[in-house]
């Protein structure tokens, strides 16, 4: 199960959650199936209504009469899980949750159902976000959490107080990678799983000199690859410390001594590692995204060199968009 | 190169390999994996 990735979707009552969910599942997921699990209080799902029947939703599951982080029990939470990957076998899962949920908690419901953990996607009214932040625990908590935090209704404020509340939002959570959003509109493919197979064939295409693949987000990719194996201690000292500019990179790599082959996926600075065993597989591969790739790819290759184990013959392929 | 500001990116725990007597997936299995994990970008 390891292999079905979960995006946690979160943020205040009324942030704009559903409505970004809405606008990414019409237009964002390069028409990937997902599986969607909605979380309401309340016993008659409402949001729910909002994604059923969309093309990109194979599957939707509501958990309503209670908050997913706490009130919901493991069983019901498990059950649900278990119905969407039997019945559908989706490669990702967006959940949803309440605005009062802690995503902490979440996560490790995600985790002990051995699921991925991919990103935790934080929305936050520009408007009402400083009053909730004022009010309330749990708005600072979903913030903290957040891979990814979408500052959205920007349009309601003037500029000179977005900034400030981006500084606000940056001082609390500087690991975060931050966007400005006006009714979650949002044209970027960083933000969930299936958008980072889309960042690696825009590498590749690039390596075949096509250039009509450039992002208008600000975002690049490289991918790397090699034979042999790597040093599990330098690697993963590697991607425990990689540069702000880097908000996602992902592959699967073998260790010295390993059988199984690692597959890592960092977002934002936090690594999942898990392990797999793909004898079809026979080198490491890697895909790297970012900003400002031209000030970190050539340090990150010869970090990657530095972890490959002597006697192995690196075989890179070099591929840069942006 | 500057890293990540904040309290640093936890390293990850060192995830446990499977025990020896799981030979891992079959065939059938495999390929869907495979496929699965092009989908999500960790392999092409």
């Amino acid at each position: 199960m390891h292999t079905v990735a979960v995006d946690i979707l979160t943020g205040f009552l009324g942030s704009g959650k559903t409505t970004l969910l809405r606008h990414v599942l019409d237009h964002g997921l390069h028409g990937k199936p997902v599986a969607v699990i909605m979380n309401e209080i309340g016993e008659v799902g409402i949001d729910g209504r909002v994604v059923t029947g969309l093309s990109a939703v194979e599957k939707m599951v509501e958990l309503s009469s209670g908050c997913i982080c706490c009130t919901i029990d493991d069983y019901r939470f498990d059950l649900a899980v278990q119905e969407i990957v039997e019945t559908t076998r989706p490669h990702l899962i967006i959940i949803e949750s309440t605005g009062l949920a802690d995503p902490e908690p979440l996560v490790d419901r995600v985790k002990a159902a051995g699921l991925g953990l991919d990103a935790i996607i934080t929305v936050v009214d520009a408007l009402d976000g400083p009053r909730h932040l004022r009010e309330t625990r749990v708005a600072r908590l979903q913030i903290e959490a957040a891979d990814f935090l979408m500052l959205n209704k920007v349009d309601l404020i003037d500029s000179g107080a977005a900034d400030q509340f981006d500084r606000r939002l940056a001082k609390a959570n500087p690991r975060a990678e931050r966007f400005r959003t006006v009714r979650g509109v949002i044209d970027s493919d960083v933000l969930f799983a299936t958008g980072v197979a889309a960042f690696r064939d825009r590498a590749r295409r690039a390596d075949a000199g096509d250039a009509g693949h450039l992002h208008t987000d600000g975002f690049a990719s490289f991918v790397y690859r090699s034979v042999g194996s790597l040093d599990q201690e330098r690697f993963e000292r590697l991607v425990a410390r990689l540069p702000r500019d880097i908000v996602r990179a992902k592959g699967i790599v073998r260790f010295a001594g390993r059988d199984w082959q690692c597959l890592f996926s960092v977002t934002c600075g936090r690594p999942e590692l898990t392990w797999v065993k793909l004898p079809a597989v026979a080198e490491n591969q890697a895909v790297f995204i970012g900003r400002n790739l031209e000030r970190h790819e050539e340090t990150l290759r010869r970090q990657l060199a530095a972890c490959e184990t002597a006697g192995d013959g690196p075989q890179e392929r070099r591929q840069t968009h942006g | 190169m500057a890293e990540r500001p904040g309290d640093g990116p936890k390293k990850p725990p060192a995830p446990a390999e499977p025990a020896p007597p799981d030979q891992g997936y079959t065939e059938d299995e495999e390929a869907e994996v495979r496929k699965r994990l092009e989908d999500l970008g960790y392999v092409e």
